[in-house]
């Protein structure tokens, strides 16, 4: 099993699941399977196989990645022959996000950091912590992103990624959620603008919390 | 993507020219290390003939800025063309990097 | 996209069809321009009646094809119909889902018929020439 950085999926699904019950945090409607979709697409951004800008998605290389949860979210883009704009992709990919959370879950449960209990996902330690992964501590992501948000560092690319998909998908409320965060509101504004696939995720998911909302005739 | 390089008040400007997208950001991001490598503290991307950046580029920016502050260095950003200023404005990189008119500006400024 | 033309998607009973259908939806909105609300709402709408033929239709474990037309009826609407040849089934006589159980909850598209029909104008179920018709109507706004 490698022992490279986590996938951002596997990141972002680590993020979503709560401390004690391992249950999914609470948010926005299909906001997991969009954030899970985005997280693919920078997965494979960080890979070199595709790029992104506000306008567009533009395949760099077919290349398979070797890792089969990015590989499937690959095949799927390369089956869309036509280009569509970033939330068209997001779209697309949200329709596999149940395989990718299921992928990730199997992942994390094969790394050691989750386990499964009858039908529970559960932390393996009992607490958020890593085991070592090589022969360095990995610092805790929630940690390290609180840091982050606390100060007043540049972000790296990749803590970028991680801010902008949490804070689209409102989990950022629910896991930095204490008075010191509160005060931080423009800080952790900035850092999710950071990411412009974030950036689409957050706008998606407001519509379609919007577009649910909004209230039609019932059809005849 | 033409990456130019020459040495004004002790800072490096590298003149950018073309496209910084995921098939030329490697190239960008190699030629950053290596200049830290040799102990560059001050870089200037003069992005004066820049035509487009796309999400690899503003990553390699990105990462290029934060690799020079952990070295306790700086990082400017120069002659942003409308393209790119557009892009930086929609990321907020306008507020979290040093930015200036000209390369001229950004070797004067004092990090 | 001018009223009249019609794009047809066909598609096998496989949930790992529904990129396709995301996609094509996606498409057909980027020639008609409709806001975002609406974009959003023709993925649902499709999303759903689309899973419920995958997951409901077809009783024999054999693939079949069935089709998914869009088409710009008039300048502010839009008509979606899907039409498969498995036994007669109607979408829209469905029990009520639960309309407070999460999204997530339920299954891929699984938003239920309450929401079909209320982010539609007109929902229409009819069984023609041995084939059940979905006919889905939304009035959109257009924004090009």
């Amino acid at each position: 099993m490698s022992s490279a950085n986590l996938t951002f999926v596997e990141e972002i699904v680590l993020l979503a699941l709560d401390d004690e019950t391992g249950a999914l945090l609470p948010m926005p409607p299909l906001a997991f399977r969009y954030a899970l979709a985005g997280a693919a697409i920078c997965d494979l951004a960080l890979l070199n196989r595709i790029d992104t800008d506000p306008n567009q998605l533009v395949v760099l290389s077919k290349e398979p990645t070797g890792d089969p949860l990015l590989d499937h979210a690959l095949s799927a883009i390369l089956s869309v022959q036509t280009p569509l704009r970033v939330s068209g992709w997001l779209n697309m990919l949200s329709e596999i996000s149940k395989t990718l959370e299921a992928a990730a879950l199997d992942r994390l449960v094969a790394r050691g950091i989750l386990r499964r209990e009858e039908k529970k996902i559960l932390w393996v330690f009992g607490t958020r912590r890593y085991p070592t992964v090589d022969n360095q501590e990995r610092a805790e992501v929630r940690t390290r992103l609180a840091d982050l948000i606390l100060g007043d560092d540049l972000p790296d690319p990749r803590d970028a990624i991680l801010i902008s998909l949490l804070s689209a998908s409102h989990l950022s409320d629910k896991i930095f959620a204490g008075k010191e965060f509160k005060a931080r509101s423009e800080r952790m504004a900035t850092l999710a603008k950071m990411d412009l696939v974030g950036r689409e995720v957050a706008g998606i998911i407001d519509v379609v919390t919007r577009t649910l909302n909004a209230s039609l005739p019932i059809g005849m | 993507m033409d990456i130019t390089e020459n040495i004004q008040n002790s800072a490096t400007v590298l003149g950018l020219t073309g496209r910084l997208d995921g098939l030329t950001s490697g190239t960008l991001e190699r030629k950053v290390d290596a200049l830290l490598a040799g102990g560059a503290k001050r870089i200037v991307f003069d992005c004066g003939q820049l035509l487009y950046v796309s999400s690899a580029g503003l990553r390699v920016f990105l990462s290029s800025a934060k690799k020079l502050k952990a070295a306790g260095g700086s990082a400017a950003f120069a002659a942003l063309t409308p393209a790119v200023r557009e892009v930086f404005e929609l990321s907020g990189f306008t507020t979290m990097l040093e930015i200036h008119p000209d390369a001229a500006a950004a070797t004067a400024a004092k990090a | 996209m001018t009223p009249d033309s019609r794009k047809i998607l066909t598609l096998r009973n496989d949930l790992a069809e529904l990129p396709r259908l995301a996609a094509f939806v996606d498409e057909f909105c980027d020639a008609v321009q409709p806001g975002e609300d609406d974009r959003m709402a023709l993925q649902l709408v499709l999303e759903e009646a689309v899973t419920n033929v995958i997951n409901h239709g077809y009783a024999d474990g054999q693939g079949h094809e069935f089709t998914v037309t869009l088409q710009l009826a008039d300048e502010g609407r839009v008509c979606a119909v899907v039409t498969d040849d498995a036994a007669p089934y109607d979408p829209l006589t469905r029990p009520p889902v639960d309309v407070e159980a999460s999204l997530e909850d339920r299954q891929v598209g699984g938003l239920g018929v309450h929401l079909m029909k209320r982010l539609t104008q007109h929902a229409h179920y009819e069984r023609r020439d041995g084939k059940n018709v979905l006919t889905l109507e939304r009035a959109i706004r257009r924004v090009s």
